[in-house]
């Protein structure tokens, strides 16, 4: 009994162990899981980081072996000089190190403001950067008329520019004579486009082509200021109505509903001839060459109609 | 015998040329040419009248039917700004051009699959529509992309 007892307690020793075993390599497992998981996230975190940084330092100033987060990086070693210390001379002009610092400030984005910590390429792109916005602040802006650029031999005026500089700006920059040579072309180039492609519309479209665009964009835009009453709309369908029974009693007649796009453009159409052959003067030629001339009266006259001064 | 045909040739040239800028009827001062007027006629007869042979009365109905078009001519030339002429004829130019350039379909699924990744890179929350839904639109910016870049190329920029 007892031998079976002992045996009982070792089984369930064993089991007890085996189980216990099996807890110990889960939560070991557990635990070296997520050492794992944070020195990958840590090293991801590190990753992104840098890519932020390298991000962030392309626009102007390179700020290569610069360690902003104190993680990585050879540390430069800086002596900290006051607010006013006057670090460059621009045509008499004092440079002063807060405006290097402000300037750093806004284009690392806060990361880093202090000019002193900037190795001696760094400063000199700095103040080069710097020199550079002077002279354009101090620069003076031409007059509205002067002639800024040519696109193929069309005169671009400084007005022309300033305004389209203004658009693409959202209203930040106003001064064309503001930017440097490389963005002023940038911009001629843009607002270059459509010229080029006026031109060229201009060269290439045959007179008839011309002609007909011409033709279709006075007419849709005389149609988009005519109003047409559903008075007026349900009058032409009675009428075109009783016209196709008078012809065959048994014609189908649609619904109005479904031809009332086709009634409202027929009624602006009958409304602009109207408008255009309203005291036209026509004068027919005969064979001699005598010519005789007619007033065109239109058969329904337009109750507020003004004639036309010529 | 050179001389001579090189004369017949001449005169018929002549005697073509004045016969299609005889003027028929002035509209508001503009002129319809008996050309022209034989032309509207041709359409509306099929081709079983001419100028010479109308009446007075259908002469003036045949001009009135014409007129119209003229007029609408003479006023979009009166009433349409310089802006809103240069716009309409770039913008036919335009189509017309690019309906000549072929953008297969591998270049447009390149560059939407381009935008797409640019716009998830944005982490842009907008739904991105089916490449079939938007191929078209898509070979057209190509198209027209590709147009300006040929043109920008030639164009000839001086700053001052």
């Amino acid at each position: 009994m007892q031998t079976v007892l002992k045996n009982k307690y070792k089984t369930y020793g064993n089991r007890f162990r085996k189980k216990h075993m099996k807890t110990s390599i889960f939560s070991v497992g557990l635990i070296l899981l997520q050492i794992h998981t944070c020195l990958v996230a840590d090293a991801l975190k590190d990753t992104l980081t840098n890519l932020l940084d390298e991000k962030n330092s392309v626009d102007m100033v390179s700020l290569d072996n610069l360690s902003i987060t104190g993680k990585s990086g050879s540390r430069v070693h800086f002596k900290k000089r006051s607010a006013n210390t006057v670090i460059a001379t621009v045509k008499g002009h004092k440079i002063r190190k807060k405006e290097a610092d402000t300037f750093l400030k806004e284009v690392t984005k806060g990361k880093v403001n202090d000019f002193d910590r900037l190795s001696e390429k760094q400063r000199r792109q700095v103040i080069k950067e710097l020199v550079k916005i002077y002279e354009l602040k101090h620069r003076k802006s031409r007059p509205p008329t002067a002639v800024v650029a040519t696109v193929n031999g069309v005169d671009i005026s400084k007005k022309e520019a300033d305004s389209f500089l203004s658009r693409v700006t959202a209203g930040k920059v106003k001064d064309f004579d503001k930017l440097d040579k490389k963005q002023q072309k940038l911009l001629i180039t843009d607002l270059a486009k459509p010229i080029i492609v006026k031109q060229e519309a201009y060269k290439q479209l045959t007179k008839k082509e011309k002609e007909g665009v011409l033709r279709q964009v006075w007419l849709e835009k005389q149609k988009s200021s005519i109003e047409v009453s559903s008075d007026e709309m349900l009058a032409l369908y009675e009428e075109k109505k009783t016209q196709s029974l008078a012809i065959n009693l048994n014609a189908v007649i649609p619904p109005y509903l479904s031809i009332g796009k086709q009634l409202k453009n027929e009624i602006i159409e009958k409304k602009i001839t109207q408008k255009l052959m309203k005291d036209v003067e026509i004068e027919i030629l005969d064979d001699h060459n005598q010519s005789k001339s007619t007033r065109h009266t239109p058969a329904i006259q337009e109750s507020s109609s003004v004639k036309k001064e010529k | 015998m050179y001389k001579k045909l090189t004369t017949i040739v001449l005169i018929m040239l002549f005697a073509t040329v004045e016969l299609w800028a005889v003027t028929a009827a002035t509209v508001n001062g503009i002129e319809i040419s008996v050309a022209e007027a034989n032309k509207a006629l041709e359409v509306i007869s099929q081709g079983k009248q001419r100028w010479k042979e109308l009446s007075r009365e259908e002469k003036k109905q045949l001009i009135q039917m014409i007129a119209p078009s003229k007029l609408v001519f003479e006023a979009s030339q009166k009433e349409l700004s310089q802006r809103e002429k240069d716009a309409a004829l770039s913008g036919v130019w335009m189509q017309k051009s690019i309906a000549n350039i072929a953008v297969s379909d591998e270049r447009a699924k390149a560059a939407y699959e381009k935008m797409k990744k640019a716009s998830k890179a944005e982490k842009n929350k907008e739904k991105i529509p089916a490449f079939e839904q938007v191929k078209q639109s898509i070979k057209m910016q190509l198209a027209q992309e590709e147009l300006l870049t040929k043109l920008m190329k030639k164009a000839e920029i001086k700053l001052k």
